[in-house]
């Protein structure tokens, strides 16, 4: 990595050291309600001012980026882990395995996510946790198809032949060899995924199907300040600048690493 | 296939510019398909009306009264009338009937209105009353269950009505929207139905009301040519909806939305006090509030006061009992629990509530005291209250999950729930008795929680046969003090009816029974 791909992190890494340290530094309790502080306007105590019911809105944007941020990390890591396990015994191994993971990934990826996810949450009856799973599910056959795809190319090239007739044994080839060929691809497509994930479950906990009060979550919030937007705009603009700028820095950020991996 | 890193970003660069490509002509499709109201409507006066309180979560999704709480929008949207109907002081006056006459405690007789006729042309006659509330009776069973009626006999354009009920409540359940007086014979189609009102439905479904004049409404031409009547639950896209300019009038929009429209040339607000309340319900069967002093200190967790102050903003006012204050059904001494947190906290400790484990909540013999706390979001006011509660209730030690979603029947039919809190109007006919009898005596349609108390049931029979108001008075006080008592119900607050309406919108205002919306005399002068 270039010290320009270097650079590229610092906006990513001011956001998440502004939440992980930010609310230790702020000290706002996010969920302390004092109904005589409603709907204050920003200013020197509440830099964001406060909510309907008198919350600091700065500090339940710090946590609720720890919410927002920190679910949609984990829904990409288990769905890209759950996924290229798949892919690459699908590849590697073929037959009635490859045959599902195949169907499977197709019967997913012709339906539209975001829709299904909705449609799912409404039917378990929603909360994070349900929405977390449901989004782990829906976005590992992208990666079961992506390495299985390149567990296939991989399996006929002759370093893989080589170590084969030196006896290493299935396990050893997919970890040492099929792995480390193909994580680069994966990382690049998780990376790609972040933003999107992040939108997708705020957009979800805006329709009330993700986060439960009273946990902060920016889709949560923005949907509990659009009652009041045109009489306390503070109220959806902390989230939603949390949203746009997080997404903001995960592209640019993965952009630069995949040019630089690329290069 | 071929894959490399390259294009599988080419890939997904594709989908993000066919993505947007959608997304821009969706965006280009809604703004196009917007508009100005009156600009669509060919020169004809149509009133676009939004509102809240339509659809099947109401349960008032159509116009038959004789179904459910159909009746409500046969008479708000002025497609039917009833016999007698409630004065702007809330007492009964003739409508359908132009006179009526007390022949004996229980039996009313009333003159049918001469010329009148249903929209489809045949005239209402004696018959044709005694049929719509014969079928009514056959099919409605609240209907049947609050009017008792012996026997209906008709006779030209008399109708004499007797009833178990003394003829005063009587009179108040024929001013009830159940009782609007329909075609019988003409039948029900596609949840339209044949009434005498200034306005006839084309067209119904869970959404919309479409209405047109009817040309030969006994009461004068209406100035209207239609109404277009559209079901916006969300208050936010309703507050929009009428800056914007796609409806010319909203009912039910967000107290925190009043005050964009307060002091503005351009809109009109009409505001009334109403016996719309507030309240939550204990689900009795659930184990974690049958403990009497469980749900004692969840009363006394709820800050009535500032839930008034604050989040409905002053448009509504502390609720006690079941009746507001402001009118002479609530003029009542009642002992209630004050917002005491401390006691709250002693109360649930006298319950074997204490937090063991030191996680801030309470448990009894190892189980955690969770509630869960079911609302509807249709009134958003409603998951402003369960946030408000939770938060208190946290600081006694108490772990409340809201469920706030319109499609909370299911959980309510399951009994998944400690709490249902809910909006209803309690007095709509200014008469006690009915809110008694639809939530709170045993088997009544919305006890939902299952609140049992025999003296209570006792109290409603003494009520039957009471006739003399200072003494159903006294038994309505002594009915809600049980209630108290046992800490089946709190009543957190109640509301302020608003109506919004553009400023060209003439002679719609709200009425202190919410029965009544529509009528011959709106009109849109530009």
């Amino acid at each position: 990595m270039n010290s320009m791909n270097k650079r590229s992190l610092i906006p990513l890494l001011l956001i998440l050291l502004a939440i992980l340290i930010g609310p230790y530094i702020w000290g706002a309790d996010p969920y302390a309600q004092d109904l005589t502080k409603a709907l204050q306007a920003p200013s020197a105590t509440h830099w964001l001012g406060t909510d309907q019911y008198g919350r600091d809105v700065l500090g339940r944007v710090l946590y609720g980026g720890r919410v927002t941020i920190g679910t949609s990390v984990v829904i990409v890591l288990l769905a890209a882990l759950s996924g290229t396990v798949f892919g690459i015994l699908a590849g590697y191994k073929g037959g009635l395995w490859d045959w599902f993971v195949v169907r499977l990934g197709n019967l997913f990826l012709s339906l539209p996510t975001l829709v299904l996810a909705i449609a799912l949450s409404a039917l378990l009856g929603g909360g994070l946790d349900k929405v977390a799973y449901i989004f782990i599910i829906l976005y590992s056959p992208k990666y079961a198809r992506l390495a299985r795809s390149l567990t296939k190319e991989l399996k006929t090239a002759p370093f893989i032949h080589i170590a084969k007739l030196e006896g290493k044994g299935t396990f050893h080839i997919l970890w040492h060899y099929i792995g480390p060929n193909i994580n680069h691809a994966i990382i690049t497509t998780a990376a790609l995924d972040l933003g999107v994930v992040l939108m997708e479950l705020a957009g979800l906990s805006f329709l009330g199907l993700g986060a439960m009060p009273p946990t902060p979550e920016w889709g949560s919030m923005l949907s509990a300040g659009r009652s009041v937007m045109q009489m306390a705009p503070w109220l959806v603009l902390g989230p939603g600048l949390g949203i746009v700028l997080t997404v903001g820095a995960v592209h640019i950020a993965c952009e630069q690493w995949r040019k630089g991996y690329e290069v | 296939m071929k894959f490399s890193i390259k294009s599988a970003h080419r890939y997904m660069m594709r989908i993000n510019r066919r993505g947007l490509m959608c997304l821009g002509v969706a965006v280009i499709m809604l703004l196009a398909g917007c508009g100005v109201t009156g600009e669509q409507d060919g020169g004809k006066k149509i009133l676009h009306y939004g509102t809240t309180a339509y659809g099947p979560a109401m349960e008032n999704a159509g116009l038959n009264p004789q179904v459910a709480y159909q009746g409500w929008s046969a008479i708000r949207y002025g497609v039917g009338e009833t016999l007698v109907k409630f004065s702007q002081h809330m007492e009964v006056e003739p409508w359908l009937a132009d006179t009526y006459e007390v022949v004996d405690p229980h039996t009313v007789q009333f003159h049918i209105r001469e010329g009148v006729t249903f929209s489809n042309g045949k005239a209402l006659t004696g018959d044709a009353v005694k049929e719509s509330l014969e079928a009514l009776v056959a099919k409605h069973n609240r209907a049947a269950r609050d009017l008792k009626i012996r026997q209906i006999t008709a006779q030209n354009q008399q109708v004499t009505i007797q009833s178990e009920h003394p003829a005063a409540v009587l009179l108040t359940y024929l001013a009830d929207p159940y009782s609007t007086i329909i075609d019988v014979a003409a039948g029900e189609s596609n949840r339209i139905v044949i009434g005498t009102g200034p306005f006839k439905a084309t067209e119904v479904t869970d959404s919309t009301v479409k209405l047109v004049r009817n040309d030969t409404y006994w009461g004068g031409q209406p100035k209207l040519d239609g109404v277009d009547v559209q079901r916006i639950t969300d208050g936010d896209t309703l507050t929009m909806a009428l800056q914007r300019g796609d409806i010319d009038a909203a009912q039910g929009l967000p107290y925190s939305s009043i005050d964009l429209f307060n002091n503005n040339k351009d809109y009109r607000i009409s505001s009334v006090a109403t016996s719309r309340v507030y309240q939550m319900a204990f689900n009795f069967k659930s184990p974690n509030v049958q403990d009497k002093r469980v749900r004692e200190a969840i009363a006394m967790g709820i800050n009535k006061a500032d839930f008034v102050t604050v989040l409905l903003k002053g448009n509504g006012l502390v609720g006690e009992g079941p009746f507001p204050n402001t009118t002479a059904l609530g003029q009542m001494q009642l002992q209630t629990v004050p917002y005491d947190l401390n006691k709250a906290k002693a109360l649930l400790a006298e319950a074997g509530y204490v937090d063991q484990d030191g996680d801030g909540y309470v448990e009894k013999e190892g189980k955690p005291l969770v509630i869960r706390w079911l609302t509807y979001t249709s009134r958003q006011e409603l998951p402003l209250l369960a946030e408000m509660a939770q938060s208190s209730l946290k600081d006694m030690g108490i772990k409340v999950e809201v469920n706030a979603t319109d499609s909370y029947l299911s959980s309510l039919k399951q009994g998944e729930f400690e709490i249902f809190a809910k909006a209803f109007v309690t007095a709509p006919t200014g008469e006690g008795s009915y809110y008694f009898k639809t939530n709170v005596l045993a088997g009544a349609v919305d006890n939902v929680g299952g609140y049992d108390n025999p003296k209570i049931s006792e109290l409603d029979k003494q009520l039957d046969q009471t006739i003399d108001p200072a003494t159903r008075q006294s038994i309505f006080q002594n009915m809600t003090q049980a209630v108290l008592d046992d800490q089946a119900f709190v009543y957190v607050a109640f509301l302020k009816m608003n109506l919004v309406t553009k400023a060209y919108v003439t002679h719609f205002d709200a009425y202190p029974s919410d029965y009544y919306e529509i009528n011959k005399d709106i009109d849109i002068v530009r």
